[in-house]
């Protein structure tokens, strides 16, 4: 076993929303000691639930609200037990900085000096009106490495814009290439691809500056432009367009080669599978699978472009086939005969997967607000070191000592100074205020 | 100063997407990438689209995408003289890219404990479709499979079926997440000395990190809710894709954006009428906004709508395709698209730097014909005289 590879590295996240999070989670479970510098001052644009957002809004608000608080309930303090930031801020550290008073930006001068990495994701002018430029940060630490994530880049004509993933997917063409092929494009529900691809794409870029400064001592600046890092995910998409000047359609589940290809209607309400069939041997494996019936021997199907020419036929006997059977025998059935298969699922079925349960994907941890819960993991280990698995999401706060006395010197009179004057807090304003 | 990974040397034998992209990822920032094939080759060569929908496994976009930046040899590994090639070629190099079902390498003799008696920092990298071991982990999958298992049915209309992401967007994020994780592998075995057996599993990349997946799986095992099919909010503010004079937009207004709405609008009187408690969720508020929101969207141009909205920092997007979007002034003007010449697919646009950080993205070779660099890499650098390639051709391991 050996030691993590960002062990002793100090990872300022003073990142808002879901990607910028994400990417410093990645840091933090590889051993960095990652503190998130939040306002008490202002409840920013985080995942951390906004006071006052109420069990009865929560129920309004769809599955990201439904699913938001141990027990339904919101508590004193919600934003201490919002399901979206205590899945994104493992292994962190918590502390409050007012970056808009002397004395907040005097502790960020100090923590800057003492890290490795500073990541940020906002849009160009916003990063650089808070003090995040590359000019303004390699002055107080030229080893540095700075990783911005605006969502456009840091040049071009909508450096400035702002939005969500959902926005930069319809933007990029992403949203359309995945609406229905037989429906109304409105009918596509939005997701939020972008939030996780650019994070891989930092903590990527990051670990590849450490090994440079390694060998050069020299810092610097990152770029990451979320959108752009989802644009290489179709690049068959885009050199179709310069090979053959098509522009492609919507193709809905189904695949340019795989066939058939889609999702099936299985027992139950709601229950589907998705299988897909590559190529002619396969098709055969699966015509086994399922029990060798008369419509699949058809010769018209035997072939790729047969297939494909008849696929809603080939749906129809399918569904016939499915729709009286659970999704998960389908899936066994499929799978053993080397047929990809998989059953659509909900949170309930992959906690209760037998698969999920031998690789241990989900593991426990004690949050002091929320109690003890299964938290899931990375989708990635290794023979010979452990992720870390010892911090849950700190509260608002919760490390304002360590962080202000410890690291940054401050005394214990100037702390209680801080502390009296609200510079620091555990609380946001807008609650305290309230009483 | 040289790139972010110019002093690595990466082996991929891995096929498709997710093994492939990952080692292009690396190859983009500087890593030497010898991608070895079976003598079939790729099935990414397969995959296309091709010119002139002409099959050609030497002008498969999807296998040009994939694999540029990178020197390609070929290599038998059915065959016990193919084994002891890929085990000289791996005391050279730091890391080993693979995709092959669990216990492959290791049924050959080019397992992980193989290969770390031959070179004692090497990470060996297993990208598969449920990891190395477990219950499925000889199961298939494929791009739809995958977010299948981990969140797919969740996306799309209540009333229509679960809808897949973009072409084959789930197995790029697998390769995504896998440079992750071989990174920090690498550091390790840079820094540490010490071997490193990475298991990546696809599944699990839609299971534990697809975007909303992690908060929801969370907040399920927090008061057991599930998610369904469903819009996002209740509330009376717009969110969602609307018809304009030449397409669509997306639209989307939290509280925070509510007043940016009102000012794009012309509305003041909506703030107002938003203070009103229990207003965030009134159906007759939301009726108003849709009668002035739906008139002004279907009066003007997603061009239009856009810098009018952004003006006012309230983001509605355009849903453009891909002709709009290459042709876009943000992604041109930033240089994003590059053109790279192939000996034969000619000249194309590839999407360009990922990141950018100083001395980072290069584009240095196009794909690899098959086998396109056996004689330089066999010969000049593995030192095998002519007669010896000639045996190994002649006995179809290379």
């Amino acid at each position: 076993m050996s030691d993590l590879p960002l062990k002793g590295i100090r990872v300022v996240d003073i990142t808002v929303v879901w990607a910028g999070p994400t990417a410093a989670q990645h840091l933090a479970d590889l051993g960095a000691e990652v503190i998130r510098v939040e306002s008490s001052h202002r409840v920013p644009s985080s995942t951390r639930a906004q006071p006052g957002f109420t069990a009865e809004m929560a129920a309004k608000s769809g599955g990201l609200g439904r699913l938001t608080y141990p027990d339904g309930e919101p508590q004193p303090q919600p934003y201490n037990r919002a399901a979206a930031f205590n899945a994104l801020n493992r292994n962190k550290l918590s502390v409050t900085m007012e970056l808009d008073t002397d004395e907040g930006k005097e502790a960020f001068t100090k923590l800057v000096e003492k890290s490795d990495i500073l990541i940020e994701n906002n849009a160009q002018r916003i990063g650089d009106r808070l003090g995040f430029s590359w000019e303004a940060l390699s002055a107080i630490n030229p080893k540095l490495i700075l990783c911005r994530m605006p969502p456009l880049g840091l040049t071009g004509p909508y450096a400035n814009y702002i939005g969500f993933g959902a926005h930069f997917e319809a933007l990029t063409a992403l949203t359309y290439l995945r609406s229905y092929p037989d429906g109304d494009i409105s009918q596509s529900s939005p997701t939020f691809h972008m939030d996780d691809v650019s994070p891989t794409v930092s903590s990527f870029m990051i670990m590849g500056a450490l090994h440079r400064r390694h060998q050069t001592g020299e810092g610097g600046l990152i770029e990451v432009p979320q959108a752009e890092t989802m644009l290489h995910q179709i690049g068959e998409v885009v050199v179709d367009q310069s090979m053959n000047n098509r522009s492609q359609p919507p193709m809905g589940n189904r695949d340019p080669v795989n066939a058939p290809q889609g999702v099936y209607r299985c027992k139950g309400d709601d229950q589907w599978v998705a299988l897909s069939v590559r190529g002619d041997a396969e098709w055969q494996s699966m015509i086994v699978a399922l029990g060798s019936p008369e419509w699949a021997k058809n010769p018209d199907y035997a072939t790729v472009s047969g297939r494909i020419n008849n696929h809603d036929e080939i749906d129809r006997h399918l569904t016939e086939w499915t729709r009286n059977i659970e999704k998960e025998a389908v899936f066994h059935q499929l799978q053993k005969h080397g047929v990809p298969a998989a059953p659509l699922n909900n949170e309930a079925d992959i906690v209760a997967d037998e698969h999920v349960k031998a690789r241990q994907i989900l593991r426990p941890l004690t949050q002091k607000a929320c109690g003890t819960h299964d938290y899931p993991g990375q989708a990635f280990r290794f023979s010979d070191m452990e992720l870390r698995w010892d911090l849950p999401a700190p509260l608002l706060g919760e490390h304002n000592e360590y962080v202000y006395k410890e690291l940054l010197g401050y005394s214990e009179e100037q702390y209680q100074d801080f502390e009296e004057r609200h510079l620091i807090g555990a609380q946001y304003a807008v609650e305290r205020e309230a009483g | 100063m040289t790139q972010l990974y110019s002093d690595v040397r990466i082996l991929d034998l891995s096929n498709g997407i997710p093994g492939p992209f990952c080692a292009r990822i690396f190859a983009d920032y500087g890593a030497d990438v010898i991608k070895v094939e079976a003598l079939t080759g790729d099935p990414s060569r397969r995959r296309g689209p091709f010119p002139g929908d002409i099959p050609n496994p030497e002008a498969s976009a999807s296998y040009l995408h994939l694999n540029r930046n990178k020197r390609g040899i070929t290599l038998n590994l059915d065959t016990p003289s193919g084994v002891d090639l890929l085990k000289r070629l791996v005391k050279d190099v730091d890391i080993v890219i693979e995709s092959f079902k669990p216990g492959y390498l290791a049924s050959i003799g080019a397992g992980f404990h193989d290969l770390k008696e031959i070179n004692s920092s090497i990470v060996l990298a297993s990208i598969t479709p449920f990891g190395q071991d477990g219950p499925y982990a000889q199961y298939e999958g494929t791009d739809l499979t995958y977010y299948a298992i981990g969140s797919m049915h969740m996306t799309g209309h209540a009333d229509m079926y679960p809808i897949k992401k973009a072409a084959s967007m789930v197995e790029h994020q697998v390769g995504n997440l896998a440079t992750v994780a071989v990174a920090a592998a690498f550091l390790s075995a840079r820094y540490q000395g010490q071997a490193q057996h990475v298991d990546v599993s696809a599944a699990e990349s839609q299971q534990l990190s697809s975007d909303r997946r992690i908060q929801m799986l969370l907040g399920h095992n927090y008061n057991g809710e599930t998610s369904m099919r469903e819009p996002l909010s209740a509330s009376a503010l717009p969110m969602g894709i609307f018809p304009c004079a030449d397409g669509h937009m997306q639209v989307m207004t939290t509280p925070a954006w509510a007043d940016r709405m009102a000012k794009t609008l012309k509305r003041p009187d909506f703030m107002e009428k938003l203070a009103v408690p229990g207003a965030l969720y009134s159906a007759e508020l939301k009726a108003e906004i849709d009668e002035v929101l739906h008139p002004w969207l279907q009066a003007h141009t997603r061009a239009e709508i856009f810098a009018e909205a952004l003006a006012n920092q309230w983001p509605c997007f355009p849903i453009n395709n891909v002709e709009d979007l290459l042709e876009d002034d943000h992604f041109r003007g930033r240089d994003f698209w590059v053109e790279q010449d192939h000996p034969v697919a000619g000249p194309l646009t590839y999407p360009g730097p990922l990141a950018r950080v100083e001395d980072g993205f290069a584009l240095r070779y196009p794909a690899p014909q098959l086998g396109e660099h056996n004689r330089e890499f066999y010969s000049d650098e593995l030192g095998l005289t002519g007669d010896e390639l000639r045996h190994l051709a002649g006995s179809g391991v290379i």
